[in-house]
């Protein structure tokens, strides 16, 4: 049970797709920094569909992107999509077994 | 409680990685655990240097560092191969190396790799940044 | 003793990845810890042979790979994904490493009690 870290954009970065070949079903997804913009993109959003995913509230914030984003988990499964701040970041590294950041 | 390690590989300005990791240390002592260190790695190391200058408008990421350390009594440990390849010394490496000037904070220390190794064992986690 | 799975997922020399990842490995197994290398996405690249790192400017850090059994590192693993989206044949690498495919890298991340990227 992995915590993947992705901080870089997937538009110029492989660390998402690379991180998405070694994946595991019962491992999570933290987008943060410029890898939150991600979530913009139908591809990826298909991508991470069946993906338990954390997103870093400040950093959607801090883009401008939150309300978007917000429309664009109601497509995904709420089970599946959560917005998180740097408390539950801190807590997610603890309840998963390590965390990777790629 | 827990105990974390922190690797900061982004630099003191041009990434936001660094400004994550100090958002990150702070949420963990907040919550009640304890970092055994925060080292600094490749360009990580350029957050000890202290002459590091923004205008006063701009975020200066090696105050904000030198300030946690300060506060809450957390090591800073620059990576010392790292930090001299990059121009980063502290005083005993400006005089090691015969260089008239140096720049690393007090508040960070030189170490080795091995400080990482050390702090990974002792640690219920690593985060990078 | 833990055991660390250091990822190198950088092209050689473009970047000075490689060789700050392979100094944490090489220094991590000298301080006893169980550490496994795994080469993925142009990483891969930096186990070729023929290769002259001054040429691009970087310090010949490739030749401590050979070294890396001295360090009693003896899991190197490349992603034969990897390999093969840009065309190389595991008979081309330069040093003793295991073509492996993706669930098996997978499951060395799972195994282990840390991960470093590079």
């Amino acid at each position: 049970m992995i915590l993947h870290h992705i901080q870089t954009s997937a538009l110029t970065d492989s660390a998402l797709s690379t991180c998405l070949r070694y994946i595991q079903p019962n491992d999570s997804i933290l987008l943060a920094g410029d890898a939150v913009n991600c979530l913009l993109q139908i591809q990826w959003q298909q991508r991470l569909a069946s993906v338990n995913l954390f997103v870093l509230q400040d950093d959607i914030q801090a883009r401008g992107l939150q309300p978007r984003v917000e429309a664009i988990a109601e497509h995904m499964s709420a089970e599946f999509f959560h917005i998180i701040d740097y408390s539950d970041f801190v807590e997610q590294s603890l309840k998963h077994n390590k965390v990777i950041t790629w | 409680m827990s105990k974390f390690i922190i690797q900061v590989n982004g630099s003191v300005y041009g990434s936001s990685a660094s400004f994550r990791a100090l958002a990150f240390c702070k949420s963990v002592l907040a919550n009640g655990h304890s970092i055994i260190n925060v080292f600094f790695y490749q360009d990580g190391v350029t957050n000890s240097n202290a002459l590091t200058c923004p205008a006063s408008d701009e975020l200066d990421m090696h105050a904000k560092w030198q300030a946690f350390a300060q506060q809450h009594k957390v090591p800073l440990t620059n990576c010392v191969s790292a930090a001299l390849r990059r121009g980063v010394l502290s005083e005993q490496e400006a005089v090691e190396n015969g260089k008239n000037h140096w720049n690393s904070s007090e508040h960070f220390s030189m170490g080795g790799l091995g400080e990482l190794v050390i702090g990974i064992e002792k640690a219920d986690r690593l985060i990078s940044f | 003793m833990k055991s660390l799975a250091i990822v190198f997922r950088h092209a050689p020399f473009g970047s000075t990845s490689g060789r700050e990842g392979l100094d944490v490995a090489m220094l991590s197994a000298s301080f006893e810890q169980q550490v496994s290398l795994i080469f993925t996405d142009e990483a891969v690249l930096h186990l070729l042979g023929g290769q002259t790192p001054e040429q691009a400017g970087a310090k010949d850090y490739l030749s401590a790979l050979k070294a890396l059994p001295l360090y009693d590192i003896e899991t190197v693993l490349v992603c034969s994904d990897s390999l093969q989206q840009l065309g190389l044949n595991a008979s081309e690498l330069n040093i003793e490493a295991e073509v492996v495919g993706a669930d098996m890298i997978t499951k060395t991340l799972q195994a282990v009690d840390e991960v470093l990227v590079f």
